[in-house]
């Protein structure tokens, strides 16, 4: 468990309401999201997870919901929404026929001249893309893909890191990795929101979300285990 | 603004990068597309091409005036002239060359037949053909049947001079004036013909031509289908969840295929109208209507690809798309078969097709015209652009424009 101390703001999500046809998968959904945690979010397959986390990130829009953050509301705020809010889906948000500078250029919302810089950010150096920037994006290894999709969001750096799944398809090699580097972001004072189907990415949370009949619960303390399962069957 | 400048750029690129693919898919279309019109020759003639065939004349009287005139004339007719030659020959040559199939037929004219005729002899021709060749045969009895219309009009304008000499009490100057009669009558009547034979011949092979390149470039702009192939869904959830509106992603792909097929089919076409001698009285003229021309052909069949690809979803099966309805529209508009052999509600129908668009487009650049069917043009390109926007709303269930 981390230091919750240094948490000061939060988010506030309410009216979060979403179905697809009969499946009612997000019930009215009202929750807090505190700044400075890495917070996961855990359920089972087709619990509704990444339909969440798609519309915290704005790639879903879900009429009536409202994600209040310092008296804005971040739905309807795109500009300042992406401005603060990283967003990784659970498959590479890449062209693979560029390169990963093509791709990285592509996300970046600042100016060319300033593209250099951010490249050489502490959080963009972590994840040592150097050496590949000139590599197509369909010649590398599944995990490098990976850092690079975590990269595109990491150039514009945001407050806030919204990922699905990081650790899918990855090996232990790369689970680890990539583990490391949201580690270190949550290091630096970001916030972290991620959906797992990984125990061992547990190791990095500092608040769990459990979703389960369309309702999201908050656990008082990071679960594990049996205990952990347990509740997710519930 | 940012975002769409990159987006194009990649998509550029994108594009850029399969140009060999199309330059591959240009060449393979060439070939279908032969293979096509000898089906098609082989099925409507059944011959086995339309190549250029010879016919042997066999005459005594080829060095007279008649003869010469009549010999233009048949070779001038619109459907000789595209795979007929005629040779003056002797008997005997011209039947080895019918056996050695070198000739298709041989034609025997009795000696002074055109006089025959004008003076009511009616001496018979005889034509010999080679075995299996109904395509000659067709040609043949066009000519033949032709040949005589025109020489009884002769013949007819013969006898009215003779009937007016004789109740204007002028038969004493009949004699002498009976040769001028006969070389004026026939000059009216071929000039005439000639006249005919010339505006008919030209817009056919044209409309051949034209119906062609449309298929060379909807074939070829197919292979563009690995640059205009969907990106993955995530791509478009991060696009989306920022600033991007999607038609003006939508047209940053337009325009990224758009420019490099035009630009594409500039390089082709410059070369030729430099360079090239085209036949048929084809002008490819520098311009800059037929650059507008050209760039305007290629916003339809960019923004056609374009609708495809965002209705499918699939690479493989929009390609599939492309070449079948290209050649049904194509088929629709007269490009394949001659409007008239079409029903009336295909008939209607196909004229507003965008293929009969292109086609009108294409012979009007090909005869080096400045006009250029802007509204038809641009209609098509903004009904393609918005019912490919229209559907990738749709499929990405999102409401924003």
């Amino acid at each position: 468990m981390h230091d919750t101390e240094r948490t000061t703001e939060i988010i506030q999500v309410s009216g979060l309401d979403y179905s697809y046809r009969k499946n009612h998968v997000l019930d009215h959904l009202q929750f807090t999201l505190p700044l400075g945690e890495s917070i996961a979010i855990l359920g089972a397959n087709g619990s509704g997870k990444s339909t969440l986390l798609s519309i915290l990130a704005g790639a879903r829009r879900c009429p009536g919901a409202v994600m209040e953050y310092q008296g804005h509301d971040l739905l309807k705020e795109t500009k300042l929404r992406s401005s603060i809010i990283g967003y990784v889906p659970q498959s590479d948000p890449l062209m693979p026929d560029m390169s990963v500078r093509d791709n990285l250029l592509l996300w970046y919302h600042g100016k060319r001249s300033d593209f250099a810089a951010a490249l050489s950010a502490p959080s963009m150096q972590m994840l040592q893309l150097d050496g590949f920037l000139k590599k197509k994006v369909n010649t590398l290894s599944g995990g490098m893909r990976k850092r690079v999709s975590l990269a595109t969001a990491l150039i514009n750096a945001p407050q806030i890191l919204i990922m699905d799944e990081p650790a899918a398809a990855l090996d232990l090699c790369y689970k680890a990795e990539m583990r490391e580097y949201l580690r270190q972001f949550h290091k630096e004072g970001h916030t972290l929101i991620l959906t797992t189907h990984d125990e061992e990415d547990l190791s990095i949370i500092s608040v769990l979300y459990l979703l389960r009949g369309g309702q999201l619960q908050k656990q008082d303390r990071v679960l594990r285990g049996d205990e952990l399962l347990r509740e997710i069957r519930q | 603004m940012r975002l769409y400048a990159r987006l194009f750029r990649l998509e550029f690129k994108k594009n850029l990068r399969v140009v060999p693919f199309v330059a591959v898919g240009a060449v393979l279309s060439v070939f279908f597309i032969g293979l096509l019109v000898m089906l098609a020759s082989k099925s409507m003639y059944q011959s086995e091409h339309l190549a250029r065939a010879e016919v042997a004349l066999v005459t005594n009287d080829a060095e007279t005036d008649y003869m010469k005139q009549a010999i233009r004339y048949i070779s001038n007719m619109s459907s000789t002239s595209l795979s007929l030659d005629f040779k003056v020959m002797s008997e005997e040559n011209a039947m080895r060359a019918l056996k050695q199939h070198e000739v298709i037929a041989v034609m025997l004219f009795p000696d002074d037949v055109i006089n025959g005729i004008l003076y009511g002899r009616n001496d018979p021709i005889t034509v010999y053909f080679s075995e299996d060749d109904s395509l000659s045969a067709v040609f043949l009895s066009e000519l033949t049947w032709s040949g005589a219309r025109m020489l009884s009009a002769a013949q007819a304008g013969t006898y009215s001079a003779a009937e007016l000499y004789t109740t204007l009490g002028a038969e004493a100057e009949l004699g002498k004036a009976y040769n001028d009669i006969d070389i004026l009558n026939f000059n009216y009547v071929l000039s005439r013909e000639n006249l005919y034979i010339t505006e008919e011949t030209l817009p056919v092979f044209m409309t051949y031509i034209a119906s062609a390149v449309i298929l060379l470039l909807f074939f070829s702009t197919a292979a563009f289908a690995p640059a205009l192939k969907k990106e993955n869904t995530s791509f478009y959830d991060v696009l989306f969840s920022g600033k991007a509106y999607s038609c003006l992603y939508l047209l940053t792909r337009f325009l990224a295929n758009w420019l490099v097929s035009a630009l594409l089919l500039l390089l082709v076409y410059l070369p030729l109208a430099r360079f090239a001698d085209p036949p048929f009285d084809i002008q490819l003229r520098l311009i800059p209507e037929c650059f507008a021309d050209l760039f305007l052909i290629c916003a339809v069949t960019a923004a056609f690809a374009l609708f495809l690809h965002t209705l499918t979803g699939s690479a493989p099966v929009a390609i599939l798309l492309q070449l079948l309805c290209s050649v049904l529209m194509l088929f629709a508009s007269g490009g394949i078969l001659p409007p008239a052999f079409l029903p009336s509600g295909l008939r209607a129908l196909g004229q507003h097709l965008p293929t009969a668009i292109l086609s009108e487009q294409l012979l009007l650049l090909l005869q080096g015209s400045r006009d250029i069917l802007l509204l038809p043009l641009l209609g098509w390109i903004v009904l393609f652009f918005a019912a490919a926007c229209i559907t990738f709303l749709i499929r990405k269930g999102a409401k924003r424009l």
